[in-house]
């Protein structure tokens, strides 16, 4: 390991670090160890006042910039980070508790390739022309919106920083984040690196806790786009926000994704398939496949499969490069996670590995959690229903199709859902009857920049990572051009 | 439904209503993205037409949205307080340190 974060940050804002007015700190955690990562300020108003005057003078400058100019700053955004690519995956890792691998393999990769899509599309933000008459030409231009708010959670946080940043700086607009606070590390690390790569006040980073920053934060009149990714209660109260100020937002706000298993699929790749649904970052991802569909016909062999494989995790130390799962992020989330273990013994479930703390006294400080398996669910149990956010899958036997159809879909959520099948128009009709924003045929949890990303029903609305994501941190003005040479004669 | 409240529980949210006298105090449980079913603590937040009441304490009412409540009508539950302030959420108490949580009752059920 070569890198460690500084004993203590600051807020970023107007481009350099900042004192809290609050005088008030917050402790991070590693929660592989429970012991002090760093501390960051638990920032109040004053800091998001701040902050958002900072990105509201910044953008009188940062607004006009052409396309041009802005396509190389968020190349060079993606090439700050990629020079440091090791440092911000390990201080992920530190910080989240997710193995190296999946850090350094999947989240800091994937977050410069963001830059670098939306470096390319934005040279595609173009308007329309029309002919209305012989003397009077429509067109339309995309213009940014001004002073973009946004508001992170801890699972991923520099990849969905950059899901963010980069389309909201693409379209013009300058930017205040608050990360989740136990998770700022990465995002308060790359606004440091970019000094002298933004203007001061383009990107401005306030931390400290929901109801202190994120509230004003989502309250500012000075706000004109939000943008928020995490809990359906804590959505609704920031569109209760965005709507004192009459501003768009986006939500993306969790799911529980069916994961479906036909009797023709290739069992060795859906399996692997099925945990990298459900065990990738500790299933502490928004597309968790976290209920599995496994068909009757090989319900006995795919099981028996699974839980011999899931049975050998390596968990532990999310620093060393052959960890399979890292702790859980908090211990309160930790707890969480065992309680639902408790519940779904109550529903009648069967547990059939995990769900304990692991036993090694060398993991007993961290967070960690067992990766768990419920066999004989029923999708109204509540372990099927809830979001759990850990390491659990709750599998559900079917045998008809209409049947199960129906109980994938019979769920608040819309967000993800895969399925596994050799038989293409099977694959096909399934896919098209499935009501999720993204929906998976023979892999899962497969992400790239210009796939849209986003969610049915509860799920939310608006999509990231993708051109329409662009369009979404953009307003139209409708310019009408009349060449008449004489007035109308109307009056 | 079976709504206790540890007196932790009771304490704190009697604090949170002294410090916000003129505020309306609300409880709404939700689930998702990051926090799983829990409970959120917000101040003058629009309780919609689908929201149940679940139970009451200091003044602050708990509900659970339309999608929750009839997952968890049938558990037996009680609001209690936890050390540490999880992650990310907006929900009042966090900034002391704690955090509010709803768990299955283990005790004996109500009378």
């Amino acid at each position: 390991m070569s890198v460690t974060a500084p004993r203590e940050y600051q807020h970023f804002i107007n481009g350099s670090w900042r004192k809290s007015e609050s005088n008030k700190a917050l402790d991070v955690l590693n929660p592989a160890t429970g012991e002090i990562l760093t501390r960051v300020p638990a920032g109040d108003s004053r800091d998001v006042d701040a902050a958002v005057a900072a990105a509201g003078q910044a953008f009188s400058s940062w607004g006009k910039t052409t396309p041009v100019e802005r396509q190389g700053i968020l190349l060079e955004i993606a090439n700050r980070i990629q020079k440091r690519a090791r440092d911000y995956a390990e201080l992920e890792s530190l910080n989240v508790g997710k193995p190296i691998r999946e850090s350094a393999n999947i989240d800091i990769p994937l977050a410069i390739d963001h830059y670098r899509y939306f470096a390319g599309v934005l040279r595609n933000l173009q308007g329309t022309t029309q002919t209305v008459d012989p003397t009077m030409l429509h067109l339309t231009l995309r213009e940014p919106l001004g002073v973009v708010g946004h508001i992170l959670p801890w699972n991923f946080p520099l990849l969905l920083a950059a899901w963010k940043l980069a389309p909201s700086l693409a379209g013009g607009n300058t930017v205040v984040m608050k990360p989740a606070e136990q998770t700022p590390v990465t995002l308060l690390e790359l606004a440091n690196d970019l000094r002298d790569v933004l203007p001061p006040g383009v990107l401005n980073v306030v931390t400290g806790y929901g109801p202190d920053v994120g509230a004003p934060l989502a309250s500012h009149p000075g706000v004109r786009k939000l943008s928020f990714t995490g809990e359906t209660t804590t959505g609704r109260l920031i569109l209760q926000y965005a709507s004192e100020n009459i501003v768009p937002a986006t939500m993306e706000l969790g799911g529980k994704s069916p994961h479906i298993i036909f009797p023709d699929a290739d069992v060795e790749r859906a399996i692997e398939g099925v945990m990298i649904g459900v065990f990738l970052n500790q299933g502490e991802v928004c597309t968790a496949g976290s209920r599995l569909f496994v068909h009757d016909a090989i319900y006995d062999r795919f099981m028996e499969k699974l839980v011999a494989k899931v049975k050998g995790l390596k968990i532990g130390d999310p620093m060393k490069e052959d960890t399979q799962l890292g702790p859980i992020v908090s211990r309160e989330q930790m707890e969480k996670v065992l309680s639902y273990i408790e519940i779904g013994k109550k529903e009648g479930a069967a547990l059939l590995c995990g769900g304990t703390r692991p036993a090694d006294p060398a993991l007993s400080k961290g967070f960690f959690v067992a990766p768990a398996i419920f066999g004989n669910v029923k999708n109204k149990m509540r372990i099927a229903q809830e979001e759990i956010f850990g390491p659990v899958v709750s599998v559900i036997r079917w045998s008809d199709y209409d049947t199960m159809i129906a109980e994938a879909n019979d769920i608040a959520y819309g967000l993800g859902a895969g399925l596994w099948t050799e038989t293409l128009p099977l694959a096909v009709k399934t896919a098209k009857a499935l009501q999720a924003g993204t929906v998976w045929i023979n892999t899962y949890n497969a992400l790239t920049a210009g796939a849209p990303f986003g969610g049915y029903k509860k799920s939310g609305f608006g999509r990231e990572c993708a051109f329409d994501t662009l369009l979404q941190y953009t307003q139209i003005k409708s310019l009408f051009v009349s060449t008449a040479e004489k007035p109308i004669g109307l009056y | 439904m079976d709504l206790r409240f540890t007196d932790r529980a009771r304490t704190l949210l009697a604090e949170i209503r002294a410090e916000n006298p003129s505020d309306t105090l609300v409880i709404l449980v939700g689930g998702g993205c990051c926090e799983n079913t829990a409970p959120i603590l917000m101040k003058n937040f629009r309780v919609g037409r689908g929201d149940r009441l679940m139970g009451e304490a200091e003044g602050v009412g708990v509900y659970a949205s339309t999608d929750v409540y009839p997952l968890i009508e049938g558990t037996p539950s009680v609001i209690d307080v936890t050390d540490g302030a999880g992650a990310g959420s907006f929900s009042l108490e966090v900034r002391r340190g704690v955090r509010l949580t709803l768990r299955p009752f283990r005790g004996s059920p109500a009378p």
